[in-house]
């Protein structure tokens, strides 16, 4: 996933979340007067009201939870992008043994191969 | 009335000023079909516009009007003659309007009535028209040219039965009319074009059929409601194609009575609303809690994991995604082998998971070569490391006794990792940990691949995990041992031993030069990109160039052995040097042209550290110079040389000079037996040689004397 597509999927998550927790709030009002549906159909709509806002209050926490369950996943992708994109520095101390070490470790090879046969 | 007025009443009848309408005539209208009439309507009322809705009902009812009006002037009497006076009398004077007396009412009077009617007879149903519907029809003259608008006239006025010709008729209308048709004339000065015309006809047509449209689609509608009450009435009026396609009876209404709650149901209703919201938002709290609590914990799990991981793996690590197939999960996988450093070793790739112990909360290594199954036994599979024994031989027994033993490197033995470490170093000491176990699990792999090729050097491959060397005074073994091999577990009360040092600096040799094969492949990759997997045995230099000292060595030691038994034996004169040659002068000669080759700097590093191993690598030769004294300061020489070809094998070649420097012999030996005959052969030339040439000087000296 591009860093593009990351910063979209974090923008919709946060605004999802956002809007729902803004519904929720909405719907949990008890007061009736915000309520507008005040028509002939009061009855009616006080019970399909009273059956909606409570799918819709299902609905919204539902939602509000998988919002941040995707943020939960979203921040594990960009850790994993993190992790496996990782570029070694470049080590540009080490350079590897120098001439004198190479001579030091040619003579050392030579007596341990001494050693080794048993010569003097 | 007199008789002859009533007479003459019937003869023409009744000319009635009535308006028909307010007679209560049976009007057409259930009769009336849209699809019927409607092309009639249109020839007709074809230059009427505006709003059509309206005007058909009316044109119609025009029509229906002035058809019932000539029925009544046909025969007036059959409704009026009938009437009886009391009847008759009002409806006279209603005819002639307030102020009428019927007292009043003379023959005279009624004559010129008559005549004076039937002037205007001709002409009544314009004035109706245009007393009372002022609106439409000057709509219609708006658009209407005026000739138009009097052919019109003139139509409808002859279907009213008038004699006269349309073009007096014409004249006439324009006199009588004379009000009417200059407010006509002012309002439509323009004449519209024809093409305009067309125009709004097409339109008019369109918006009638629009209308017919929908009369029809609702009579449809209405059918079809109907149809489940009445269906045979219904089905009488529905289209055919809705009854094909429509079952009759299939839409259906019905009247609901609407009853009002009471206030206690109301109150019940808003409690009721009200105790199912709290119970939503209850739920909804509950929802959020348990799965905040799990979220939560989640993300600490989450958390301390990716910190672990953050502190343990540097940029360094080669870490991927893989799946365990032990549980079916995706996890990190981190590559702890050589594979990218030039390893060639293809059985085990070196890849650990990286998996998060639930129960310890700590981050484990898992090698996926060792599997799912940690059995106690798998596990001693893995931990295996090489351990280098000498035996040396007994001269007085037939038996050898255990000389030196390399020690195990402490990596490998830190394997608490799991109980006591910190696990900050945790991982990091297991990367470490099975690093060296893939190291030592390679180097055995490559071991015994080299060695399966040495059987007639004396190196048996006894078994899997063991390689026995033979020397002539010694045997080196090559153990692959567990870390729980009891010989392992019981080893640190150990007394140190002659060859300790030996053992251990022949595994650190071996381990190097296992270092120098990866070096090699891995400037073989940067040289050629090519890469040849699969090893042949002669690439693997491993125990040879060792095993190749040793036995050099020891070939050294039989040819001196010879050389004193053959040669210094039995010239006591002669001399011997002794040197090893070394291949490296002639690599560093041609050195400057590989360095030259080789741009990039890293090959040059890895040519360079190759080539501090070129002792080790190289083939070992020695060179045995022995001087024949000869006489005048001059002598003969013998070269040998001993090389080791494949580093386990010996070849002598042996070159025999003169006193003037010119090659006698030079041959090959692989055999020592023959060196032997052929070094104690060429003494007894070398003694034929001189003992002529002391001859020849005896012949000399004899002949000066």
């Amino acid at each position: 996933m591009s860093n593009q597509v990351l910063y979209e999927r974090l923008g919709q998550s946060t605004e999802l979340i956002s809007t729902k927790l803004i519904e929720l709030i909405k719907y949990s009002s008890v007061d009736e007067t915000l309520e507008e549906n005040e028509d002939k159909f009061q009855e009616n709509s006080k019970i399909t009201s009273a059956t909606t806002s409570i799918l819709m209050v299902n609905n919204q926490t539902t939602q509000l939870i998988k919002g941040i369950q995707d943020l939960l996943v979203l921040s594990r992708t960009i850790r994993e992008k993190w992790l496996l994109n990782q570029i070694p520095e470049e080590t540009t101390e080490q350079e590897g043994i120098d001439k004198q070490e190479l001579d030091n470790l040619k003579e050392l090879l030579k007596k341990t191969m001494n050693e080794i046969v048993g010569q003097e | 009335m007199s008789e002859d007025n009533f007479q003459d009443i019937k003869k023409n009848g009744i000319n009635l000023a009535l308006d028909p309408n307010l007679i209560n005539l049976p009007l057409y209208t259930s009769s009336f079909s849209p699809t019927g009439k409607s092309e009639t309507f249109t020839g007709t009322a074809n230059s009427e516009e505006a709003d059509v809705e309206l005007k058909v009902p009316l044109d119609k009812k025009l029509n229906d009007a002035n058809t019932k009006s000539i029925n009544l002037i046909n025969n007036p009497y059959e409704v009026f003659g009938k009437l009886p006076l009391a009847q008759l009398i009002p409806l006279i004077s209603q005819q002639k309007g307030p102020g009428f007396t019927f007292g009043n009412l003379s023959e005279d009077e009624l004559l010129r009535e008559i005549q004076q009617e039937e002037e205007l007879e001709k002409n009544n149903n314009v004035d109706e028209l245009i007393d009372r519907f002022p609106d439409s029809n000057k709509m219609d003259m708006d658009i209407l040219p005026l000739e138009d608008d009097t052919a019109k006239l003139s139509d409808l006025s002859t279907t009213q039965g008038a004699d006269e010709s349309s073009m007096d008729f014409n004249s006439q209308n324009h006199e009588l009319l004379g009000d009417g048709i200059i407010a006509i004339n002012n309002d439509t000065k323009e004449f519209i074009p024809q093409a305009n015309f067309e125009q709004i006809r097409k339109q008019m047509i369109d918006d009638i059929n629009l209308a017919i449209n929908e009369s029809s689609l609702s009579l449809e509608f209405v059918s079809l409601l109907l149809s489940g009450a009445r269906e045979q009435s219904a089905l009488s009026s529905m289209s055919p194609f809705l009854k094909k396609t429509v079952s009759p009876g299939s839409l259906n209404s019905e009247k609901i009575p609407h009853e009002t709650k009471s206030k206690k149901d109301e109150q019940m209703l808003a409690i009721l609303d009200k105790g199912w919201k709290l119970k939503s938002l209850d739920d909804s709290r509950q929802m959020l809690k348990e799965n905040y609590a799990a979220l939560t914990k989640t993300l600490q799990r989450e958390h301390e994991y990716w910190r672990k991981l953050a502190t343990n793996i540097s940029n360094k690590d080669v870490i991927f995604k893989l799946r365990d197939y032990s549980t079916n999960q995706r996890v990190l996988g981190i590559k702890y082998g050589y594979g990218d450093s030039g390893s060639t070793y293809r059985y085990d790739k070196g890849i650990a998971l990286l998996r998060n112990n639930v129960e310890t909360n700590k981050l484990e290594l898992v090698p996926t070569s060792k599997g799912s199954i940690e059995h106690g036994n798998e596990l001693q599979n893995y931990e295996r490391f090489i351990r280098i024994r000498i035996y040396t031989r007994l001269e007085s027994e037939d038996d050898s006794v255990l000389s030196g033993e390399s020690s195990i490197s402490n990596e490998f033995l830190n394997n608490n990792f799991d109980s006591s470490e910190k696990n900050s170093d945790s991982i990091r000491s297991q990367i470490s940990r099975l690093k060296a176990f893939i190291f030592e699990k390679e180097l055995m792999h490559h071991l015994k691949k080299e060695c399966s090729e040495l059987i007639s050097f004396g190196v048996v491959v006894e078994n899997e995990n063991k390689i026995v060397l033979e020397l002539s005074n010694e045997k080196i073994e090559i153990d692959f041992v567990s870390l729980q091999d009891p010989s392992v577990v019981n080893h640190e009360q150990d007394s140190p031993r002659v060859n300790d040092k030996r053992a251990n600096l022949i595994l650190v040799t071996l381990r190097m030069l296992l270092v120098v094969m990866f070096k090699k492949e891995i400037r073989q990759t940067m040289i050629s990109s090519k890469r040849n997997i699969t090893k042949s045995a002669d690439e693997i230099l491993l125990v040879k160039p060792i095993l190749g000292k040793i036995r050099h060595h020891s070939y050294k030691v039989i040819l001196r052995r010879i050389l004193k038994d053959y040669v210094l034996g039995i010239i006591p004169e002669a001399s011997i040097k002794e040197e090893a040659v070394s291949a490296s002068e002639d690599v560093n000669s041609s050195e400057d042209g590989r360095k030259k080759v080789a741009l990039d700097k890293h090959i040059e590093t890895l040519t360079n550290e190759i080539e501090a191993f070129e002792y080790l690598l190289e083939l070992p030769v020695s060179k045995f110079d022995i001087t024949l004294p000869m006489m005048d300061n001059k002598a003969a020489t013998i070269n040998l040389l001993l090389k080791n070809p494949n580093y386990c094998n010996a070849v002598i070649d042996i070159k025999y000079l003169d006193k003037n420097g010119v090659t006698i012999f030079n041959t090959t030996f692989t055999e020592f037996k023959e060196v032997e005959e052929f070094l104690s052969f060429i003494v007894s030339e070398y003694s034929k040689d001189k003992s002529s040439l002391i001859k020849n000087d005896d012949i000399k000296m004899e002949d000066v004397n």
